[in-house]
């Protein structure tokens, strides 16, 4: 088998604060294979932000402290690289966009201007060649008019496009990888669906591979390859994105997608609070609000991920999975989800106390 | 008006002028909310759903006169909102309660939650301090904190807490009415999800009726018992829920609901885009609102088009109609892909071809007759005539979405939608067809 194009092993990233150091990121495996796409999935506060930042390093250090594990990219360990060697792949071979698409531009330069440096800083290339390629990219991300808007100013643009914009400037140097952190999030779903549809055909296009983060599961559905789920900091379930939503196989996974609105039948809440990243539970990080944790969940570190449903590939972090247990009592399909009507909601997620009036 | 209603809103409008020079001249309007119509029964939730810049939060910040509208009537609980005694807008500020998509703005960073909540009781005339504090911490209990959170302070809470403490003071001088603008957006799915029960929850508690605006169209299927869609200032449809979810009968319900993505790889693709984007509230299109990016406006009679070309032709006659075709342009940008060393060197043909690929128009139409209007249209913008050029477009090709506005009307499906494809006379089994036609493709 070929080597994947990102394989990021046993990752930690943490924060030293004043509280107490914040486990973000705590021992994170995943890869990305040459032109696919994985979505990293999870709440705020799960670290996939903080993961996809570590990659490149793009966090500020300190307080950010890469504390263990290996990044490699295209053959290379990107924790060892220097400053100067990570900052020729950020950008050319490794790019980013983000949610906002206003903070990424600045507001005194145009357009045009912003991708010309973008260009120019990873190409030895004239600035006439430069702008010809940057009107190029801004036809190709799907602004019409592109000569012209080349000259316009970030103001100018809707959000939309000046998402697209910011990804014009990612594509500027044929990166291998792009890393797209919640990209779609602040924009409309009319434009939502249309951004997503342009980092498709993208994709294709180049065989480019896409790291996506993001914490809408519509929006992993329809993009991604495999998917990644991470809770407080662990990975929790990793695989194909049909078996993850068909056979979600991690109770913590199983719960979130029982919270979807507008799925037909009741919602679900997933009841206790989200952990103290300072102070995580040990064992398994979700068994507090597990309903099906059991003795064996609390104790020691997190489960290994061990294959679902005899999957090499779909692997989920719970003790249910491994050779002493039952895996039965935390399996359900998408079928039993429809079926089983909700019975619970003890505490709330968001620290809110259990002394709410009647529950239904 | 039936006896139940509790909130009758009619005709709001609500317009900002652009002002220009030192005189503050008014030189056009910003048509935000224009015209709307709903009623909101008691206990009941309604929905208003739309894209950003439809309106819907100045449509609820006006019927709450936190702003005044431009014009309509509102009544509350039968009694006109508006041109009341200071008394009398007091005792309708207490009756409602407004909670905001970021709670974090909507605090005082320098006073307890406890006091953030206490102070509507304080403003409404509530003075023994004791009886404020019990009061409040009953409230906090209520949405699922506790009473020692009273001495907290904004930052030490985490998002999902905030709002409920939001809803906390929203409710604690006993509303009838609650508005809750994007209450959900910027919350994570989980916390999402409790807080859309506490909402349910204490509407039950209350007795609250519930003005729910959002985005998300899954939380207002979930949530509301009916539904009205916004576009560019208007109400294109009304009706239950239900009813909404599963028939809609106009083109951009239809549009935002395909652009909902769901939670199930196996229907991927199945999503459709809407074109274009919204237009300038300052200048919104003549006609139905909507037919700038409507994939299902109606084709005249005489003619006979492919959907997808007309909407093209159509994409066409509104460059012309905004001056937004730009012949000099082109030529430009034909010059800089292809062979040709100057704007001169392109002819008129090469110019036509662009153009007609610009808006997706094949090279030939297959009505000889309709080739024939857009051909000669063609010739008058190469030599410079745009406007000869849409006069001819638009009488030749006259359609009723580019003329008329439609009215809110009871459709087949019975609820109401502004859309000529329901007009009465009209074949409804066009309308049928088409809109079907839009889903499927």
């Amino acid at each position: 088998m070929n080597e994947p194009l990102l394989s990021v092993n046993d990752l930690r990233t943490h924060f030293e604060t004043s509280d107490g150091t914040v486990l973000a990121v705590d021992g994170v495996s995943f890869a990305v294979e040459r032109g696919e796409t994985v979505c990293l999935v999870g709440e705020s506060g799960s670290g996939k932000t903080v993961a996809c930042e570590s990659i490149t390093k793009l966090l500020p250090m300190p307080p950010g402290k890469l504390v263990g594990g290996r990044i490699d990219f295209d053959g290379r360990d990107l924790t060892d690289c220097s400053p100067g060697q990570l900052s020729d792949v950020r950008g050319k071979r490794i790019a980013h966009v983000f949610q906002n698409p206003q903070g990424a531009l600045d507001p005194v330069y145009s357009v045009g201007a912003q991708l010309v440096e973008a260009i120019r800083l990873h190409r030895d290339v004239s600035k006439r060649a430069a702008r010809e390629r940057g009107i190029e990219l801004l036809d190709r991300v799907g602004i019409p008019e592109a000569a012209v808007r080349f000259d316009e100013y970030p103001h100018e643009f809707s959000g939309g496009m000046k998402q697209r914009v910011v990804i014009a400037m990612a594509l500027a140097a044929e990166p291998d990888l792009l890393i797209a952190d919640e990209p779609t999030t602040a924009l409309d779903v009319t434009t939502q669906a249309s951004i997503l549809d342009l980092l498709n055909d993208i994709k294709a296009e180049r065989d480019m591979a896409i790291l996506f983060v993001t914490h809408d599961l519509g929006v992993v559905a329809e993009m991604a390859d495999r998917v990644v789920v991470m809770y407080a900091g662990k990975v929790m379930e990793r695989g194909d994105v049909h078996d993850v939503f068909e056979t979600p196989a991690h109770p913590y996974t199983q719960a979130l997608l029982r919270c979807l609105p507008g799925r037909g039948e009741r919602r679900e809440t997933i009841g206790g609070g989200f952990p103290n990243p300072t102070d995580p539970p040990t064992g398994c990080r979700f068994h507090p609000r597990c309903p099906h944790a059991v003795e064996d969940c609390i104790g020691g570190e997190q489960p290994a991920l061990e294959p679902a449903n005899n999957n090499e590939t779909h692997r989920a972090a719970c003790v249910f999975y491994d050779e002493d247990h039952d895996t039965e009592v935390v399996q359900e399909s998408a079928a039993d989800r429809a079926a089983q009507p909700s019975e619970q909601s003890k505490q709330q997620t968001d620290g809110g106390h259990a002394t709410e009036g009647g529950n239904r | 008006m039936s006896d139940d209603t509790l909130l009758s809103v009619h005709d709001l409008t609500k317009h900002y002028p652009i002002t220009e020079g030192l005189l503050a001249r008014e030189v056009g309007r910003v048509r935000a909310v224009d015209g709307i119509s709903f009623d909101i029964r008691r206990g009941e939730t309604l929905g208003l759903v739309g894209e950003s810049g439809c309106g819907k939060s100045t449509a609820a910040r006006s019927l709450l006169r936190l702003e005044p509208p431009t014009d309509g009537e509102i009544r509350f609980d039968g009694e006109i909102v508006g041109n009341q005694t200071d008394d009398e807008r007091k005792r309708f500020r207490r009756r409602t309660g407004i909670i905001f998509q970021d709670p974090t703005s909507s605090f005082d960073p320098r006073l307890s939650i406890g006091e953030s909540v206490a102070e509507p009781l304080a403003l409404h005339g509530l003075r023994d301090h004791d009886r404020r504090r019990s009061l409040v911490e009953t409230m906090l209990a209520e949405v699922g904190l506790s009473a020692d959170d009273y001495d907290r302070y904004p930052h030490e809470l985490s998002g999902g807490q905030k709002q409920r403490v939001a809803l906390a003071r929203a409710l604690v001088s006993n509303p009838e009415l609650l508005v809750a603008d994007e209450p959900v957006s910027a919350l994570d799915v989980s916390v999402e999800a409790e807080i859309l029960a506490l909402i349910e929850r204490l509407q039950t508690t209350f007795g609250l009726s519930i003005l729910l605006i959002s985005h998300d169209m899954s939380v207002v299927r979930d949530v509301c018992d009916r539904v009205a869609v916004m576009y560019l200032g208007e109400i294109v449809e009304r009706g239950p829920t239900e009813a909404v979810f599963a028939d809609p009968q106009h083109p951009y319900t239809r549009a935002l609901l395909a652009s909902m993505t769901t939670p199930d790889p196996t229907r991927r693709g199945e999503r459709a885009e809407l074109s274009g984007t919204v237009p300038d509230p300052a200048d919104p299109p003549p006609g139905c609102r909507f037919h700038t990016r409507c994939p299902a406006v109606i084709q005249p009679p005489d003619y006979d088009f492919d959907q997808q070309v007309w909407r093209g032709i159509l994409d066409l006659r509104i460059a012309l109609r905004n001056r937004t075709l730009d012949t000099e342009r082109l030529r430009t940008r034909l010059v800089t892909e292809g062979d040709a060393e100057h704007a001169d060197e392109i002819s008129g043909a090469e110019l036509r071809t662009a153009i007609r690929a610009a808006h997706d128009i094949p090279d030939e139409l297959h009505d000889a007759n309709a080739e024939q209007v857009l051909s000669a249209a063609l010739a008058e913008i190469v030599a410079g005539e745009l406007a000869t050029a849409e006069e001819r477009l638009n009488e030749s090709f006259a359609t009723i979405c580019c003329r008329e506005q439609p009215a809110l009307e009871e459709t087949e499906a019975g609820h109401r939608a502004a859309c000529h494809l329901h007009d009465v006379g009209g074949e409804s089994s066009t309308a049928e067809s088409v809109l079907s036609g839009q889903q499927n493709g």
